[in-house]
């Protein structure tokens, strides 16, 4: 695997994610799920998001999170397009199923 | 079609906006999403039977999607129809964990009067809902039994009128319940609501009474006194689980089958009154509670599997949200929260709290929770405000971090003051949620039974649902 991440201090991690794979969005969900176990800062710089990893337990294995962080990262990207492929359809479906009771 | 998903390790699981779900190898889901199943092939066909694929006839099965969301969503049509009255604070137990921190048995200024209680009865027949349950709480209620009778004779009064489906329970400790009382009651629609929370020893350590220890056996004769003048299922009962109980479900699923109960809701402690005060005590960690969940429900399948019909309440609200398109109204887990749109609570003053939840925050002294008052607040005021519609607004878990994306979200819910409880700020962070995990660790258990596909193991589950025993 390309070197995706760089150990910053023994518990500081730094991740480059290119920014024409995943968007924002994804970045910040998958980012969001990692809250328990880190600190996160996310960062924008020049083509890249970067994402600063620190651990709040120092036990934590940090290269283990980096690596699920990309899983995830993939998987917020799939929910992202899900979203944007059926989105109409599942406005349609909610306006239908409420289209008795809404005014 | 719209659909969310989560990754096991040896496959992913799938379901749609109404709850339908199945399993796929991590090879067919790659075709799913990039769009190269192959159709006609059982994979092709399961998809399509569960609404996740549409080949043709889109519009079909939109109509048919809708249908089944109006009808999980059916709560919304209703409004308020569970209605808590607070008759006294004043309590005779002396529960460990009491949530609602009860008052001294001798001071009636925690009692609800009559004028207040007139006011709170007029109100209730204001809501628009064709249901209405009255549900008498406390400290105990019937230490105020004189303001029961009032309420339920004025209700019944105004319902002649009205022609609502009305209904009343009263939870209490039972210990105070006499033969003049049941004679009383049994002329009313009224159910029992009590609490047991395992053997004697238990029981004991759990719930004593201020002036005896041993209040089991007083509760058991008590309920047995219930059975004989209202009737056999006139009362149920609850547990709450401590740091006591967490490793002793069987027994207390044994007790509650010898009490001849055909049912049990295994309740994790409320972080809430003496109950988050004394946690230090009381409490447990939550993946204590998941792991005696599992197994006292494998337990309760085998004494099922064996011909005795006796269900768990939390997995058979998460069944018939999982295996039916029907609402459960269980307010504790809905979407939009249940808070004072399905059940609100009126306090012995008058106060109006979004759920029993709020009002137990309130009794420490923080009334964020609190949406007006009975004798200075119109019915549009309380129910109507934009306090109410802003707290409702942020508990759709449709749109809540994280909760939005959730391959469980259809089975379950958001509660805005459980968050707010335990992580400071209604909407909540599912990460550190306890509630959260919880949830998604039993609903995603039930599922794994499920995907055992075992006759037996179905039929239990359909009992379970449709409240009815069936021959294994």
């Amino acid at each position: 695997m390309k070197d995706i991440f760089k150990q910053v201090e023994s518990n500081k991690l730094l991740l480059k994610i290119d920014d024409s794979i995943y968007e924002k969005e994804a970045v910040l969900n998958a980012s969001y799920k990692f809250t328990d176990k880190c600190y996160i800062n996310i960062e924008s710089v020049d083509s890249k998001i970067e994402v600063y990893f620190r651990c709040k337990d120092n036990s934590t294995n940090i290269e283990e999170i980096a690596l699920s962080f990309e899983n995830e990262l993939i998987d917020q990207q799939v929910r992202i397009n899900i979203g944007r492929e059926f989105k109409e359809i599942r406005e349609g479906l909610v306006k239908k199923a409420f289209s008795s009771i809404s005014k | 079609m719209p659909f969310r998903f989560e990754r096991f390790p040896d496959r992913v699981f799938i379901s749609n906006e109404v709850g339908e779900f199945l399993f796929l190898s991590y090879d067919d889901f790659d075709n799913l999403i990039s769009h190269k199943i192959q159709p006609n092939n059982d994979i092709y066909n399961n998809l399509k039977s569960k609404q996740i694929i549409a080949d043709r006839n889109i519009d079909d099965v939109v109509n048919l999607l809708s249908t089944k969301l109006r009808t999980k969503k059916h709560f919304l049509t209703e409004f308020t129809s569970l209605h808590m009255i607070v008759a006294s604070l004043r309590c005779n137990s002396n529960c460990s964990y009491c949530q609602v921190s009860k008052k001294d048995l001798c001071d009636v200024s925690f009692d609800l009067n009559k004028k207040t209680a007139k006011q709170i009865v007029e109100k209730i027949f204001e809501s628009p809902s064709p249901n209405i349950k009255i549900e008498f709480q406390g400290g105990e209620p019937l230490l105020n039994f004189e303001i029961i009778k009032y309420i339920i004779n004025l209700a019944e009064w105004k319902n002649i009128f009205k022609k609502k489906n009305l209904e009343f329970v009263i939870c209490t400790n039972l210990t105070l319940i006499d033969e003049k009382m049941l004679k009383w009651l049994k002329g009313h629609r009224v159910y029992i609501s009590t609490s047991i929370d395992g053997p004697k020893e238990l029981h004991n350590l759990n719930r004593p009474l201020h002036d005896n220890e041993n209040s089991f056996e007083l509760v058991v004769e008590k309920i047995n006194l219930c059975r004989k003048y209202l009737g056999t299922d006139s009362v149920s009962a609850l547990m709450t689980t401590t740091s006591h109980t967490i490793g002793n479900f069987n027994q207390i699923v044994d007790k509650y089958i010898e009490l001849e109960f055909n049912s049990i809701f295994l309740r994790s402690l409320n972080p809430y009154g003496f109950a988050k005060r004394d946690k230090h005590k009381l409490a447990y960690p939550i993946d204590d509670f998941i792991n005696s969940y599992k197994k006292a429900l494998d337990y309760i399948i085998q004494i099922n599997m064996r011909g005795i019909f006796f269900a768990e309440g939390y997995a058979t609200i998460l069944l018939t949200r999982i295996l039916t398109p029907f609402s459960t109204g269980f307010v504790d887990l809905q979407s939009p929260a249940g808070v004072a749109i399905s059940g609100v609570i009126f306090d012995y003053d008058g106060d109006v709290y979004v759920s029993d939840e709020g009002r137990m925050l309130a009794s420490v002294g923080d009334k964020s929770f609190r949406i007006g008052n009975v004798s200075s607040n119109s019915y549009q005021e309380i129910f109507n405000s934009d306090y109410l519609r802003q707290i409702i607004n942020d508990s759709v878990a449709e749109s809540l971090p994280e909760c939005a994306t959730c391959a469980y979200l259809a089975y379950c819910g958001a509660d805005p003051v459980r968050n707010y409880s335990e992580q400071g700020d209604i909407i909540g962070n599912r990460t550190t949620s306890e509630i959260c995990k919880k949830n998604k660790s039993i609903i995603k258990h039930l599922i794994s039974l499920l995907e055992r596909n075992d006759n037996k193991l179905n039929r239990v589950f359909w009992s379970w649902i449709t409240r009815q025993s069936i021959d294994i």
